[in-house]
């Protein structure tokens, strides 16, 4: 199979210079959004953007037309580009924010074009230092040229856009959990409702919250229409999207394809295979919060709607290969691990079950399981979301407690002789 | 106020950033963290007053997030990755490593103020993985030795600029994608390199 490339083609003509606006307007940058201000309506972009069919590339895959749909009407509306990327697997905001920054800026033009929006966020985790001086450089130039600030392109058209670094927490990415953050509070997810920010999100006023790379998809939308764009990959699931691969491969990597092949077929070509030719013994679809798929699952079609409908998700489009070798008690460990230290520590049932699902994990990693272990992490499990069901039922105010039982109901429906195997028997004196 | 006029000027022209001046809270702390390493009780006193909430309110924020940091930290902030495309790439080496290297447990300072170690959760450098970050520059595709090599490095060359690139090209292997661009700026304290916080430059 071969990429499609739309979103990263600039940065692929261009590697040297990518990030800077002299080389963005010579490949025609700007251009869209000047046209576009100039000559069209808010109406037509938000048709445009509906007719293509683009689902949210934040994890959720909300429809993006159907959101901006929602938005309600106010004087002050604001846009928050979620570049909070945490997803353990996920780096594919990172290279759009380092290697195109401009494309970003272009697509949040044209959106508050469509939204009647003057001002707008990028909130970009703080570890991601080094992008985020990349587009705050972009802001900056695309202010000296008239492209942000008062009248853009000699419109009636106004937008300021700041860069806001985050400081180090998961959780933020979480829509709510990021308004908060931008508002100078703890990150914690609101309580809904109300249910959409568009309604009502940053200090109560309606706000858009997009992924970094659902916008940075616009421009190429509307330069080439909604129905163009609706023609690449299938139903459900059209466009392009980059997939972050990484794990046990030979060539890990961003790869921007049309969904619809199956992940074996992705990871043999473009991923080169697994290393030293091993087999894959299982693999995660779609970021440490999804749940696993089987090595003898890889002929599932790496879409939004295939992937859901085998109990999993398409989540960030982190795919996360673990070959035959992998202590996958481990592999659990790290990611359950990982939200006990997010959890914001809000809801009981995620606060202390992360907590002690790691630890009876570590555990049983360590060698030093009881056998009343296993039903005790299935209880536990059990009482952050109740019947351990796809998609999970919620104890909580946020997704973040259950996707901390994804690795194990994976490893107890696929795995289980594993992880007995690594638990002790009784030794007779 | 202990914050110097600067430093007062700079936090002023970043409130002003913002719709409504508590937006600014979390780029002061920022602020405070890459002047005296760790948020101070004297910058919660002072962001308080600037934005106009309480101290516990401030403090409450600080704590929230693992990148302010409560107590002194050393120049150089050592952050490890250990989530899960690290993990089944081996990062528990390069952490052993480092340890072993710096005499340090997680989240521990040594007592020049030249070190602090943690151990960290996913810092989007996957398809590179192992990889960490010193004060928030990514080094990917490294190997437990290597780490070990750049620890070597920083201690003795102690560069007031960290560069990713540089770090990279010596210390460095696979990459999550080709950086391609060439760039000599970095981070100048263990806050993150940022152009609206004044803790980045480029490496003449």
């Amino acid at each position: 199979m071969n990429e499609t490339i739309l979103l990263t083609k600039h940065m692929r003509d261009n590697p040297e210079d990518s990030h800077l606006i002299e080389s963005y307007e010579k490949n025609n940058g700007y251009t869209t959004a000047k046209n576009t201000l100039l000559n069209s309506s808010p109406e037509n972009i938000l048709e445009e953007i509906k007719s293509s069919n683009i689902r949210g590339r934040g994890g959720a895959g909300f429809p993006t037309g159907v959101k901006w749909g929602f938005l309600a009407e106010d004087e002050d509306r604001y846009l928050v580009i979620n570049a909070d990327e945490s997803e353990p697997g996920t780096f594919k905001d990172r290279i759009l924010l380092e290697r195109d920054p401009h494309q970003l800026i272009e697509g949040m033009i044209i959106t508050c074009f469509s939204a009647n929006i003057k001002e707008a966020f990028i909130y970009i985790r703080g570890e991601y230092a080094k992008p985020a001086r990349r587009v705050q450089q972009a802001v900056e130039q695309a202010y000296e040229k008239g492209y942000l600030g008062k009248n853009i392109f000699g419109s009636e058209v106004d937008l300021d856009i700041v860069v806001h670094l985050g400081a180090g927490a998961y959780i933020c990415g979480e829509e709510t959990a990021l308004l908060n953050s931008l508002e100078g509070r703890r990150g914690e997810p609101r309580l809904k409702p109300p249910y959409f920010p568009a309604v009502k999100g940053l200090y109560m006023k309606p706000t858009l919250v997009n992924n970094v790379e659902t916008i940075s998809s616009v421009p190429w939308i509307i330069e080439n229409g909604g129905e163009e764009y609706n023609k690449l990959g299938v139903e459900g699931s059209t466009g392009t999207r980059i997939f972050s691969l990484s794990g046990h491969v030979n060539n890990p990597g961003n790869y921007e394809i049309e969904m619809g092949t199956s992940f074996g077929e992705f990871v043999d070509t473009l991923g080169g295979g697994i290393r030293n030719n091993k087999k894959v013994k299982a693999y995660i679809p779609g970021g440490a919060s999804a749940p696993w798929f089987r090595g003898d699952q890889l002929d599932i079609k790496m879409t939004i709607d295939d992937v859901a409908n085998n109990n999993s998700m398409l989540g960030s489009g982190a795919v996360v290969m673990m070959d035959e070798d992998t202590n996958l008690v481990s592999a659990a460990k790290s990611i359950v691990s990982f939200f006990a230290h997010e959890s914001c520590g809000q809801c009981t049932p995620c606060r202390e079950g992360t907590t002690w699902l790691e630890m009876i994990l570590d555990r049983i990693a360590s060698g030093r399981g009881r056998t009343s272990d296993i039903n005790l992490l299935l209880d536990v499990c059990d009482n952050i979301s109740p019947g351990l069901t796809w998609p999970p039922k919620m104890t909580t105010i946020c997704p973040l407690g259950p996707s901390a039982v994804s690795p194990i109901t994976s490893l107890m429906n696929d795995f289980r002789d594993e992880v007995e195997s690594l638990i002790p028997t009784k030794v007779l004196l | 106020m202990s914050w110097d006029e600067k430093l007062l000027k700079q936090a002023k022209k970043i409130i002003k950033l913002y719709p409504q001046k508590r937006s600014a809270l979390g780029t002061l702390l920022h602020l405070a963290q890459s002047k005296d390493g760790y948020i101070s009780d004297d910058s919660i006193s002072v962001i308080s007053d600037l934005v106009g909430i309480t101290e516990v309110q401030v403090k409450s924020v600080s704590t929230f997030y693992s990148m302010y940091k409560q107590e002194p930290t050393g120049k150089y902030l050592i952050s490890v990755c250990k989530s899960i495309s690290c993990e089944i790439n081996n990062s528990s080496e390069v952490i052993s490593k480092v340890q072993d290297f710096t005499g340090l447990n997680n989240n521990e300072t040594d007592e020049d103020g030249l070190f602090t170690f943690e151990a960290v959760e996913c810092i989007g450098a996957c398809g590179g993985a192992p990889a960490m970050q010193v004060n928030y520059e990514t080094v990917e595709g490294l190997t437990g030795d290597n780490a070990i090599n750049l620890c070597n490095w920083l201690k003795e060359k102690q560069p007031d600029i960290v560069v990713a690139d540089d770090m990279q090209k010596d210390f460095g292997g696979v990459k999550s994608f080709d950086w391609a661009i060439t760039d000599n700026t970095g981070a100048t304290s263990n806050a993150p390199g940022f152009q609206t916080l004044k803790t980045t430059k480029a490496k003449k």
